[in-house]
């Protein structure tokens, strides 16, 4: 009984965090996981009935039962934040392929103060009217 | 007469029609950018040669990508007041394209929004109509908005829209996005009809109905 709330509880715990964390608590979250995982390696190893003890203690049959819910649930975790981290990477190469063909491209009737449009969005679009005549370098 | 307008056609592989697209739209748009997207083939070799000014992504992206591109190349115009999204394979007609233009000119609306379904000169088969009007049901409930024909690829937008529009979808989810965000920056907008050609090329090669269940996917994890 113990084990379903446990794997109900982890599963959307691991989603939320992974959704929400971002830059460097991601990685210390990551980091952290690592020595848990380490440690909790190590202690099976020498304590192998520690998960027969802690499987009786959830309510679930077998020790290695237990391992097999852990394992499914890290590679939930896995695959979301592969997932994740697969986005941002594909949106900056979309950000940076963006930059080389605009800079590429250039823009005849003005070839100064174009090169910081696309990353920047709109923002960078209120002050454009201004910098128009300063012929600033681009590269 | 549409120095102000600029025409952003996303290319990938349409080397067989793209020169005829664009010789016919420079007959009224003078601007056409066109976002070649990694074309294997010689697409922008040949939109280059008929008068357009061509935009290189160096590696395939998508067509919402592709989009995104010839809005921040337009926008680097100062001169630019309106945008056309204009399909490269000659689904799209010009003529639509200067009405849009004309219903911006109006100044009470900052979108224009092509449909297929406001009058009978589309003439979509039984399964794609079906598919478009389920696709539509999705998107106005994700997006809060009331349009007939959310994956038109036909539409004008000023320059405050483009400025407040910024599309991260790289792939085909950017129509019901640009819908979500017209809505979430309180923009205004219109739908005005269009007659979409399906011509033996165009359906030919056109979207199948599967990308529907990509759109679909996409959407959900965003």
């Amino acid at each position: 009984m113990w084990i379903k709330i446990l794997i109900i509880v982890v599963l959307f715990a691991v989603v939320a965090v992974m959704l929400r964390a971002q830059g460097s608590r991601n990685l210390a979250l990551r980091r952290i996981s690592i020595v848990v995982f380490t440690v909790a390696a190590a202690a099976s190893a020498i304590f192998p009935d520690v998960w027969s003890t802690m499987a009786d203690a959830l309510g679930v049959g077998r020790g290695t039962d237990l391992l097999l819910y852990l394992f499914i649930m890290v590679t939930l975790a896995f695959i979301a934040a592969t997932y994740l981290h697969f986005r941002s990477v594909e949106a900056q190469i979309t950000q940076l392929a963006r930059r080389i063909a605009l800079d590429e491209a250039g823009f005849p009737a003005q070839p100064g103060p174009t090169s910081d449009q696309a990353s920047t969005g709109d923002r960078a679009e209120t002050a454009r009217a201004d910098d128009l005549g300063s012929g600033q370098p681009t590269g | 007469m549409y120095d102000d307008t600029w025409l952003v056609v996303p290319l990938f592989n349409e080397a067989q029609v793209i020169a005829d697209v664009i010789t016919e739209a420079r007959r009224t748009f003078p601007k056409i950018v066109c976002v070649d997207d990694g074309s294997g083939d010689d697409s922008a070799a040949r939109a280059r040669a008929a008068g357009a000014v061509v935009v290189q992504h160096p590696i395939n992206l998508g067509q919402g990508a592709a989009l995104q591109t010839g809005f921040s190349y337009a926008l680097q115009d100062p001169a630019m007041q309106y945008v056309v999204t204009f399909d490269s394979d000659g689904q799209h007609q010009v003529s639509d394209a200067e009405a849009m233009v004309e219903r911006l000119r109006q100044k009470d609306v900052d979108v224009v929004f092509g449909s297929r379904f406001l009058d009978a000169r589309t003439k979509p088969g039984l399964l794609k109509r079906l598919v478009l009007r389920v696709a539509t049901g999705m998107s106005n409930l994700f997006t809060r908005t009331r349009l007939t024909d959310a994956h038109n690829g036909l539409r004008a937008l000023n320059r405050t829209a483009l400025t407040s529009i910024q599309i991260r979808q790289n792939r085909m989810a950017h129509a019901s996005e640009i819908v979500a965000q017209v809505a979430k920056s309180k923009l205004r907008y219109t739908e005005v009809p269009v007659h979409v050609l399906y011509t033996e090329y165009s359906r030919a090669k056109g979207q199948s109905i599967w990308n529907s269940v990509n759109i679909l996917t996409e959407l959900l994890y965003r």
